[in-house]
């Protein structure tokens, strides 16, 4: 009986991993920022990727810190307190192009499917 | 993160956590702010932050799995978390590990022993580039060839190790150019004298260039050369490490002293180091010297004869050198030097095999036949050990399924849960590994005992390799994945919320896959215990086989006077002053002589003439002879039944007469009286012999072989070069040795007893194999048992035990003890019909496979099947008599109450 809901939930998870990925990339192209005002900022663009709670995001910034495509330090923040603060990489830049063009070829493609179908 | 970092990442795990829980805390901290700010109270505001934020352990968790280096925190905690869960279970732990080290041990030890007949490359020097030398032919007609391999076949063609001298020595000389060839010849038996002390032992000829081409250094003094080769070259002899210890105590000095082989004096000019292994399989040779002795020791097998095959060739290939081309030369000298012998053989060919594990590998190949089967026997073993543990731990993981929801609850994701399901038989595995390791350094002595014992001086090196200790745990790895991996895929299955429900309300599940499980080792148990019930019934046919004569308090020896120096005239009267010396010993009872010694797995035939009898067509009259002194039949307590027996009076220049059996006299001449009549041997038609007695028929060379057509001839009437001795005593025969050895030696200084043990020890030891194999299999059928039964009753008592609440409904509705207790045990008995069901043809199937193996009893022996199938059929109604009866004691108010 756990199997198939397993299977769905984990396919959930992916999409919402790669999605979430991306978004941060995104987010931090425009400059350095830290956790929650990254949430806050993904929550302005998007209502359903931090549905399952902001904590989800730090799994992923130490993911891609560990890809090499951000990179982190120590600061304070706006409202004078103790934060983290990432930034994107070189490889973390060009880690976006190469998102944003799969993407936007993946689009083209169920964009022309659907018009032919 | 740069790639030291992410080296060094599995050892920064607790910066990592700090940072970790410093920054969430912080991320929760700003929002609570937030939210005061916003107007809510403090304690409000932190519960909507963390409502924001979701579960705090969760997403560590989650970060923690897919950290660099995550495997080694995962792999040390899942090993801790094993052995402590293990060690809560110590009956489960004990028997899985215990069945699993049996049956990894006992593979261990026969594939050690497999591995130092058949794998292990020899310890000299680039044994890859050996190679073997063979030759090829169709219609092959040779006229004297010996060896130690007979002549096998090759598809059309027949294939032989064996070669003339001649031919091996011009492929040495025109190949030296490309290739170094050399040659050897085992002998069995020569006389060693040295410091005052005879004794038998095993030589190997070899040519000069042997040592510098085979790869062995010398421990002290030099090899054997080309020099000692050369026609009348100085008698020089290399020894062994053994041979020195044994028979100089290790002294230097032995080297230049003199070792006297068959009454020829050698120089002993080197002693090989102790880890030196020659190149015969077993490697019984005590001594080296060249082809130059060869007439002083080997007087049958002229070296310059090109018609008499004997001796192997081996070479070494240097890197680089074309191995066709290399053949193609050799093919060519084989080619030219047939042609100018008597041998007759169609395209003559050369080829050569790998040599990096010895000579003589059809022979090796033969020797490790048995041990295969054992390995077929284990992996029956090692699958019901694996059925078992497999069926134990899925009873255990629907035990521990409240565990695993609560674990996937709070995080752990499906590979995680089957990651540490699987370390929990890793360490299994390996645990049971090293218990098998163990049990093999002890189990492989008494094999290597068993098997090989009467061989003395047999050297297989068995020590642990790695090819070994990759085996094993290969061995480990393989059944722990076999038996791990479908209960820990269904730990993965857990759903996280199951475990928030109550135990009542979690159903145990049926364990569908367990009773299959179970089926499956009743049926592989039925496969073991009718093989082994075959074997027994084959060991105890051999053992109370009618020998038809009495093999008790019987001493035998050999003795070789014709190598101490005696030829002609003066044996006869030897052997008679040895028999008068012997018999004059207190506790001798009667002294007589034959060439042979029955049991002894020798034997010598030869075809017959009766005269106005042509034999039938294709009937060839091969009979089988002995050479017997008067008083054999006594002595071996064989009654005569008809005439006379051999007397002192059928000498030399007497009548030549002859004793047949039972079978001889009935087959030759059926319906007849046969004392008187005469027939001759195929060889000399025109010397009639005369019959003068028949005797019982008697077993002759083996056990299993039906009583031969045989004769005995008196032994005065030819020359003996050597005879046994066979003494019948009063008293136990191997505590007359010694005074039988002092009566020689009075005789014969210097003329050593070989061979010296009892008629029942040669009886015994003609079993020896049936005993192993039925002892071996009854051992590992009655492993399989025990396992098979633990593995029902596992089961049937998790039934029970689950159906606890079920039972107590029933009995408190008026069932009866007997309805409680009958359902489980013909639950227990189906799975037994079932497994049983698909056991049976297997069985019968691989009985078909030991067939030779058998003696008396027919593969498909119903008893023994039936008998095999009781014996299980009992054993799984007592294995499931106790879950039965605790069902059946089961207080309804207890079991309701505990719902």
């Amino acid at each position: 009986m756990g199997d198939t809901r397993m299977a769905k939930d984990d396919f959930k998870t992916d999409l919402l991993q790669g999605t979430l990925d991306m978004l941060i990339l995104r987010v931090l192209s425009r400059g350095e920022m830290h956790g929650w005002g990254i949430a806050d900022r993904i929550e302005q663009l998007s209502k359903s990727v931090l549905s399952v709670g902001e904590g989800s995001l730090y799994p992923a910034l130490y993911r891609l810190q560990q890809q090499g495509w951000i990179e982190s330090e120590w600061g304070v923040s706006e409202n004078n307190r103790k934060a983290k603060f990432y930034r994107l990489t070189k490889a973390g830049r060009r880690q976006l192009e190469v998102e944003a063009e799969t993407w936007d070829r993946l689009v083209g493609a169920i964009g022309a499917i659907m018009r032919l179908a | 993160m740069n790639w030291f970092n992410r080296l060094l990442a599995p050892f920064r795990r607790d910066r990592f956590e700090a940072e970790m829980a410093e920054e969430m805390r912080l991320h929760l901290e700003h929002r609570t702010q937030e939210n005061v700010e916003a107007g809510m109270s403090p304690t409000d505001a932190r519960h909507a932050a963390l409502r924001r934020f979701g579960g705090v352990d969760q997403a560590k968790e989650v970060a923690r799995a897919q950290r660099w280096g995550a495997w080694v925190d995962h792999l040390r905690r899942d090993t801790q978390f094993a052995l402590r869960g293990l060690a809560r279970s110590p009956g489960f732990t004990a028997v899985a590990i215990l069945s699993l080290g049996l049956g990894i041990g006992a593979g261990t030890a026969i594939f050690s022993i497999l591995n130092g007949v058949l794998l292990r490359s020899l310890p000299v020097r680039a044994p890859q580039e050996l190679r073997l030398v063979n030759w090829m032919g169709s219609d092959v007609v040779l006229n004297n060839y010996s060896g130690m391999e007979p002549i096998g076949k090759r598809g059309r063609l027949e294939v032989g190790s064996s070669f003339p001298y001649p031919v091996f020595r011009e492929m040495r000389e025109r190949l030296a150019d490309s290739a170094q060839v050399f040659g050897l010849f085992p002998i069995p038996r020569v006389t060693t004298f040295a410091r005052g002390d005879a004794s038998v032992s095993s030589v190997l000829m070899v040519s000069g260039n042997f040592f510098a081409d085979y790869g062995a250094s010398m421990l002290l003094g030099r090899p054997l050369l080309m020099e000692d080769e050369r026609p009348g070259a100085a008698p020089a002899v290399v020894i062994t490490h053994s041979f020195w210890e044994r028979r100089f105590g290790q002294d230097p000095s032995a080297i230049g002293q003199t070792l006297t082989l068959n009454q020829s004096a050698f120089t002993i000019v080197g002693v090989l180091p102790r880890d030196y292994i020659g190149p015969m399989p077993g490697d019984m040779a005590d001594a080296y010297i060249t082809f130059a002795a060869q007439p002083l020791i080997l007087a049958n097998r002229p070296i310059a004869s090109a018609n008499n095959w004997w001796m192997q060739i081996m070479v070494r290939v240097g890197p680089g050198t074309d191995e066709q081309q290399l053949r193609a030369r050799m093919e060519a000298v084989f080619r030219q030097l047939l042609s100018g012998s008597t041998t007759k053989m169609g395209e003559p060919g050369i080829a050569l095999e790998d040599g990096s594990k010895g000579a003589a590998h059809r022979l090796r190949q033969r020797m490790a036949m048995p041990l295969f089967a054992l390995l077929g026997v284990v992996a029956l073993v090692m699958a019901i050990a694996c059925a078992n543990v497999a069926g134990l731990l899925l009873a255990r993981g629907a035990a521990r399924q409240q565990e695993f929801a609560i674990r996937a609850a709070i995080g752990a994701g499906r590979a995680r849960l089957i990651a540490q399901a699987l370390t929990e038989s890793l360490v299994l595995g390996l645990s049971s590994a090293v218990v098998g390791l163990l049990l093999a350094a002890w189990g492989k002595k008494v094999l290597l005992r068993s098997v090989v014992a009467q061989l003395e001086g047999f050297r297989i090196d068995v020590h642990t390799d790695f090819r070994v200790l990759v085996f094993t745990l290969g061995l480990a790895l393989l059944t722990a994945l076999l038996f791990g991996l479908v209960p820990a895929l269904r730990a993965g299955n857990v759903a996280p919320l199951d475990g928030l429900k109550s135990r009542s309300a979690l159903a145990a599940p049926r364990l569908r896959l367990g009773r299959m499980l179970v089926s499956v080792q009743i049926g592989l148990s039925l496969l073991l215990v009718f093989g082994a019930g075959l074997l027994i019934r084959t060991f105890s046919n051999l053992v109370r086989v009618d020998l038809g004569f009495r093999p008790e308090n019987i001493l035998l020896f050999r003795v070789a006077p014709s190598q101490a120096g005696m030829s002609g005239p003066e044996l006869q009267p030897f052997y008679d002053n040895a028999r008068r010396a012997i018999a004059g010993i207190p506790g001798v009872r009667s002294v007589a002589l034959s060439d042979v010694a029955l049991i002894s797995g020798a034997s010598s035939s030869t075809e017959i003439v009766l005269p106005g009898r042509p034999a039938k067509r294709g009937g060839a009259r091969e009979t089988y002879q002995l050479q017997v002194s008067d008083g054999f039949f006594k002595t071996m307590g064989i009654p005569i039944l008809l005439g006379r027996e051999i007397a002192e009076t059928d000498a030399a220049g007497s009548l030549p007469v002859v004793v047949v059996n039972e079978r001889f006299a009935r087959e030759y001449f059926p319906g007849e009286d046969p004392v008187g009549r005469t027939f001759s041997l195929a060889g000399s038609p025109a010397r009639p012999i005369t019959i003068v007695g028949v005797c019982r028929d008697t077993k002759y060379d083996s056990l299993r072989e039906e009583v031969p057509r045989l004769m005995c001839f008196s032994s005065r009437q030819q020359e003996q070069r050597a005879m046994h001795f066979v003494v019948r005593t009063a008293l136990p025969p191997m505590s007359l040795v010694p005074a039988v050895r002092k009566e020689i030696a009075t005789l014969r200084p210097g003329l050593p007893l070989s061979n010296v043990r009892t008629q029942e020890h040669l009886v015994r030891e003609s079993t020896l194999v049936d005993r192993l194999f039925a002892g071996l299999c009854s051992g590992l059928a009655a492993l399989a048992l025990l396992l098979a039964c633990v593995g029902l009753y596992g089961l049937m008592a998790y039934n029970v035990a689950r159906r606890t609440g079920e039972i107590g409904v029933r009995m408190a509705l008026g069932a009866t003890r007997r309805e409680i207790a009958w359902p489980v045990l013909r639950e227990a008995l189906w799975l037994a019909l079932a497994g049983m069901a698909v056991g049976l043809p297997a069985a019968l199937g691989l009985a078909r496979l030991i067939r030779n193996q058998l003696y008396g009893v027919s593969a498909s022996d119903p008893l023994t099947l039936v008998a095999g199938a009781a014996l299980l059929v009992g054993i799984v109604c007592a294995a499931a008599w106790f879950p039965a009866r605790r069902a059946s004691r089961v207080d309804p108010l207890i079991a309701l109450r505990s719902e």
